[in-house]
């Protein structure tokens, strides 16, 4: 494990509120992220994907639930 | 195959999406039975090679490209381009040529990606809401 490598939990709780670009270095028996290294963090998804756009593979999420209900 | 995993407030999965340039991006999707489509932002359908997802030239106005498809939102008509993403993969299952909507959702929501009906039935999806467990299927 890198030092800088940091379980999905670790990831939601430190960047809580943001949107990650995680490299993503293990995984469960379905294929589900366990560990990877946060490579951007941005409050803002746009600017996020300015600095993913040189990663052939990324895995890019929202560290946190909606602040809204979803749908109505 | 079969592909069994929990999930938070609402039914999810992280999923990888691989298009015509062999770009892979992966994404918490939000699993959605009420969604004709899947959705995907725009500027990540044209990172995986889908340039026709921002096609926002004057050409595009006027003509009203084939690939553009109207919808049915929650307030509103909505024209987006549907294109066909070749792999998308939860762990070893994988659905090859499914249909998604190149639609920007507003990031209030916090969800990129919607896995619709044009994954979902396809991957024999089935959402246990008591226990808050995703099951898929090849």
């Amino acid at each position: 494990m890198s030092k800088d490598e940091l379980s999905i939990k670790e990831i939601y709780r430190k960047y809580r509120g943001m949107w990650v670009a995680v490299i993503v270095t293990k995984r469960d028996a379905n294929g589900q992220p366990l560990y990877g290294n946060v490579v951007a963090s941005d409050v803002d998804r746009y600017r996020l994907r300015q600095q993913t756009t040189s990663y052939r593979e990324i895995c890019i999420f929202f560290a946190g639930e909606p602040d809204y209900p979803l749908l109505v | 195959m079969k592909i069994k995993t929990n999930f938070g407030l609402f039914p999810s999965v992280f999923v990888i999406l691989r298009g015509r340039n062999q770009f892979e991006r992966e994404f918490l999707a939000l699993l959605s039975s009420s969604s004709d489509y899947c959705v995907i932002p725009r500027v990540d359908a044209y990172m995986l090679g889908y340039g026709e997802a921002v096609g926002d030239t004057i050409t595009d106005m006027i003509t009203r490209p084939p690939y553009i498809t109207t919808l049915i939102g929650h307030s509103s008509f909505v024209d987006a381009p549907l294109i066909t993403i070749n792999e998308v993969s939860v762990g070893s299952l994988t659905v090859r040529n499914v249909d998604f909507i190149a639609y920007d959702i507003p990031q209030e929501a916090r969800v990129d990606v919607i896995l619709g009906k044009s994954f979902l039935e396809r991957a024999k999806a089935r959402i246990d809401y008591i226990n808050r467990v995703v099951e898929l299927e090849e």
